[in-house]
């Protein structure tokens, strides 16, 4: 019913996305696109949670649809961030490197 | 498909079933005294609900839950009513097959299998959210 939410399985292609910039600069997928993809996804899950609320409210939805489809945003977001703060923490760990 | 997201799906299935349930009953118990509106008509036949398990949708190793609507094929209790527009030539008139008391079991039922299925929503969802929030603690 909803869009493929970002998975669990995903959080291990970003942490081989950041091993893979910082040991050989291969080709591929950046994290930037990597995030970029991930925020669409995310944004469309988000969207399907706000219809959702909408529909609840003037009754053409389910309570139960309703609360599993903002449940599945609230998961999403909180998924989101976490890699967010991740990076962020990784980029801050770089900057405080010892020159 | 994700096994913990497919246990909301099917939890979610499950919350579906036991709302129809609920619908049914009310239905039934709505209807206890609808007797026909013609002379000699069948009054209201009681709706019975069953459940199936079926192949889901979303992920083919799991299974969902269908749910099936029918009616009570029991014999309708009798009523000596002769002012009753639905009365037969004798001042018979046909009460619908509804045990009031029976439906009142039924949806005491219906409540707890649909708290449970809560319960499992709730679980699945909380499983989910903790393995994400390992991200954010170090």
């Amino acid at each position: 019913m909803l869009a493929p939410l970002a998975n669990i399985d995903t959080l291990k292609l970003a942490t081989s996305d950041v091993g893979g910039l910082v040991a050989a600069n291969t080709v591929g997928p950046d994290f930037a696109s990597y995030l970029k993809e991930r925020l669409v996804e995310n944004s469309d899950v988000l969207k399907a949670a706000e219809s959702a609320a909408s529909r609840g409210i003037r009754g053409e939805m389910s309570e139960a649809d309703v609360v599993q489809s903002i449940l599945a945003a609230q998961r999403s977001l909180q998924q989101m961030i976490g890699i967010r703060d991740r990076f962020v923490a990784s980029l801050q760990e770089i900057t405080r490197m010892a020159i | 498909m994700n096994a913990l997201r497919m246990s909301i799906e099917v939890a979610a299935a499950g919350l579906h079933a036991q709302a129809e349930r609920v619908r049914v009953v009310s239905e039934n118990i709505a209807n206890a005294h609808s007797v026909a509106a013609v002379a000699r008509g069948d009054p209201y036949r009681r709706k019975t609900i069953t459940f199936a398990s079926e192949l889901s949708r979303l992920d083919p190793a799991a299974r969902s839950l269908a749910v099936r609507i029918g009616t009570d094929s029991s014999p309708f209790g009798m009523e000596h009513d002769p002012g009753n527009p639905a009365a037969d030539a004798s001042g018979n008139v046909k009460k619908p097959n509804v045990n009031v008391l029976l439906e009142l079991a039924d949806m005491r039922e219906a409540n707890h299998a649909y708290e449970a299925d809560l319960q499992m929503l709730k679980q699945a969802s909380g499983m989910i959210s903790t393995t994400i929030s390992m991200l954010r603690d170090n």
